[in-house]
């Protein structure tokens, strides 16, 4: 599998490929959330492809979705307490912890924190 | 004083109280220790003071194992020897380095860092580098600091110190010419060691010159220090009394024969746009001091994950290696000029390529002040002792008769899982720190690291240290094990190695070795009963 230098860039910011975080009020269900936090751009597909071809046992949006957000010790109803803003830096605080517990997935030949490839594969 | 051996009477003998064979950065090191001493010391080097194609010739031979480049192009066979072409690379073991390691069979040392340091201390300067340190505080600079890995991390920052690289042959040339009570030998090669009857003293040195010429040496103690390939070469070829060879009454010569896996481009890592200063791990000079800095295993994690000792440091992508294109350029000329159509040309040719692009990318940052956002992995490290990873002798013979060898390196069957773990460790700090994501180039990513492994020109175990006759060839002091007058200085003593340039190492062992004659053994031999 070969990639673009823009993925690779992508890949590489970690938080930044989660999209900045916009004033308008989130929406409710946490797989548009999470999906709209990861910037489903098309460079995002093949790491989230490659992590689902050795993950099938996670593939779909609400199990993926239940994943991370139990990683970060919440339920879909507690969503609703965080902003985009807030969501996206438990998101970049679970992605960090992650890496400092060795909780990493190859995809495609890149280390990422486990909860990062999750939410590149949501974004597929 | 130096000496064209050819010069000499047909069947001359020389006589000194210490031979030393090979002129290289063990060889010079010792000649200029025991200068001066009292002793007579003769040096016996094979080639002359620059590079000749038909001496080149004797170091050829086959190389059967892991591929590595012809022996011809792994070694430079004149003054200085292999220090004509090295690149400068200094650390001191750390003890973890020298210990026995539980999770690396036929792992330690008989000596640890407290013997060595001393004499790398005294080697630093040989070496021609600067303070005697390898805290990474003590190089930090500016905007370039190390990164604060923690306390539980599992990888940590090291050191290395560059030498201009001393070219021995050159920089201590002067000093040899008026060592007092030296004589260096050129176009001297030894091409047998003779002993008594029972294969434990030497008794003297059959040398040879390619124009013809013979003559004998004796003397009281006898250091080989002809490199990691010859050194087990030379104890092979001695087998008029010990059949198997000088030393190998338990079959250990040429045995346990190491180099350094080198894998340019094991990993992309890619920078985040805000994320800290790698400026510390690039090559940089720290107060004129050339250094660099790389990743390594603390010694709990390496335990912890049966790692043995690496390194990885951080290069602009695609910045391919330097150094070795200068060699091939100065052999082709040389074949050219001596009238024969290069050998190796496509290898040599590729080394000359290789090095115009690096310098090209190295100029491009240099002028644009830009800082690389994609950035290599170069991977190098130790692999564990194997005893079917030899150097032995093969069935022809070089231009003085000598059997050639055949060097049947092998690479750990563990050896892909091992840098791929140590990569692994590498990405968890990035992604903790937020500084970037790494891909590991492999098969799958259409980018086969393991398709380049290449090796450090760094020929080593060949005569392995160790107390016990039974695993080792020689003993703490470098003696050979059942021989009372015979003496091996160089990395074919490491019996493990870590991932560093072995030349600090070598020229402290020397500096050890030169003391221990001194001190001890020389002394020893001149009483009654002593080897003449």
């Amino acid at each position: 599998m070969r990639f673009s230098r823009r993925l690779l860039l992508a890949a590489a910011t970690g938080l930044p490929l989660l999209a900045a975080p916009g004033r308008a009020a989130p929406p409710p269900e946490a797989v548009g959330r999470l999906r709209r936090l990861a910037r489903p751009a098309p460079s995002a597909r093949a790491l989230g492809l490659a992590y689902l071809a050795r993950r099938p046992d996670e593939a779909g949006p609400a199990r993926l979705a239940a994943l991370v957000l139990a990683a970060l010790g919440l339920g879909e109803a507690d969503l609703a307490a965080f902003d985009d803003r807030s969501l996206a830096a438990l998101l970049a605080d679970r992605i960090r912890a992650d890496f400092a517990a060795g909780r990493m997935e190859s995809a495609g030949g890149w280390m990422l924190a486990r909860t990062e490839a999750r939410l590149l594969a949501l974004a597929v | 004083m130096f000496i064209d051996a050819r010069t000499l009477a047909e069947a001359a003998t020389i006589e000194a109280d210490i031979c030393i064979i090979g002129a290289g950065a063990a060889g010079i090191t010792m000649a200029r220790e025991l200068a001066g001493s009292g002793r007579r010391v003769a040096v016996f080097e094979s080639g002359g003071f620059d590079f000749e194609q038909p001496t080149q010739q004797l170091y050829d031979g086959a190389v059967t194992g892991q591929p590595m480049p012809p022996l011809v192009v792994e070694r430079l066979r004149y003054l200085g020897g292999s220090t004509n072409h090295w690149s400068g690379g200094c650390r001191p073991f750390d003890a973890e380095d020298m210990a026995v390691r539980s999770y690396i069979p036929d792992s330690g040392w008989p000596i640890g860092v407290a013997d060595l340091d001393p004499f790398y201390r005294r080697a630093q300067a040989i070496c021609q580098l600067g303070p005697y340190t390898y805290a990474p505080r003590d190089w930090a600079e500016g905007a370039a600091q190390p990164l604060d890995l923690g306390a539980d991390a599992a990888l940590r920052t090291g050191i290395f110190q560059y030498s201009p690289p001393t070219r021995f042959g050159e920089v201590y040339r002067a000093d040899l010419e008026r060592a007092e009570g030296v004589g260096v030998y050129l176009h001297a090669n030894t091409v047998g060691i003779e002993t008594d009857d029972s294969a434990g003293t030497v008794t003297g040195l059959r040398l040879a010159c390619l124009d013809g010429h013979r003559f004998h040496a004796v003397a009281k103690a006898y250091v080989l220090a002809t490199g990691g390939i010859e050194n087990p070469r030379l104890l092979l070829n001695a087998d008029k009394v010990q059949k198997a060879g000088l030393g190998n009454g338990h079959d250990l010569v040429g045995r346990y024969f190491m180099d350094h896996p080198y894998v340019s481009g094991a990993a992309t890592v890619m920078l985040a746009g805000a994320a800290p200063s790698l400026d510390f791990y690039q090559q940089r000079q720290v107060r004129g001091i050339p250094v660099g800095a790389y990743f390594g295993a603390t010694p709990a994690a390496a335990q912890a994950e049966g790692l043995p000792g690496f390194c990885i440091g951080l290069v602009p992508q695609t910045m391919a290696e330097q150094g070795t294109g200068r060699d091939s350029l100065k052999t082709i000329v040389a074949d050219i000029k001596s009238g024969h159509w290069p050998d190796h040309l496509a290898y040599h040719l590729g080394q000359i390529l290789n090095s115009a692009e690096w310098r090209a990318e190295t100029t491009y940052y240099r002028w644009t002040h830009a800082k690389p956002t994609v950035l290599s992995t170069d991977y190098i490290c130790e692999c564990p002792p194997d005893r079917d990873s030899r150097v032995t002798l093969g069935d022809d013979v070089d231009a003085l008769g000598m059997r050639r060898v055949k060097v049947d390196w092998r690479l750990p069957a563990d050896f892909e899982r091992t840098m791929g773990r140590a990569h692994e460790l590498l990405a968890q700090e990035l992604g903790r720190l937020g500084i970037g994501r790494l891909r590991m180039n492999t098969r799958e990513t259409g980018h086969d690291a393991m398709a380049a492994i290449a090796n450090g020109f760094h020929h080593m175990g060949t005569t392995r240290m160790h107390r016990d006759p039974r695993h080792g060839v020689v003993d703490a002091d470098c003696r050979v094990h059942g021989m009372a007058n015979l003496f091996i200085a160089g990395s074919s003593v490491f019996p493990t190695y870590s991932f560093d340039n072995p030349t600090m190492t070598i020229v402290a062992l020397a500096l050890r070795l030169s003391d221990h004659l001194k001190s001890t053994v020389l002394s020893a031999l001149d009483l009654p009963g002593g080897s003449r």
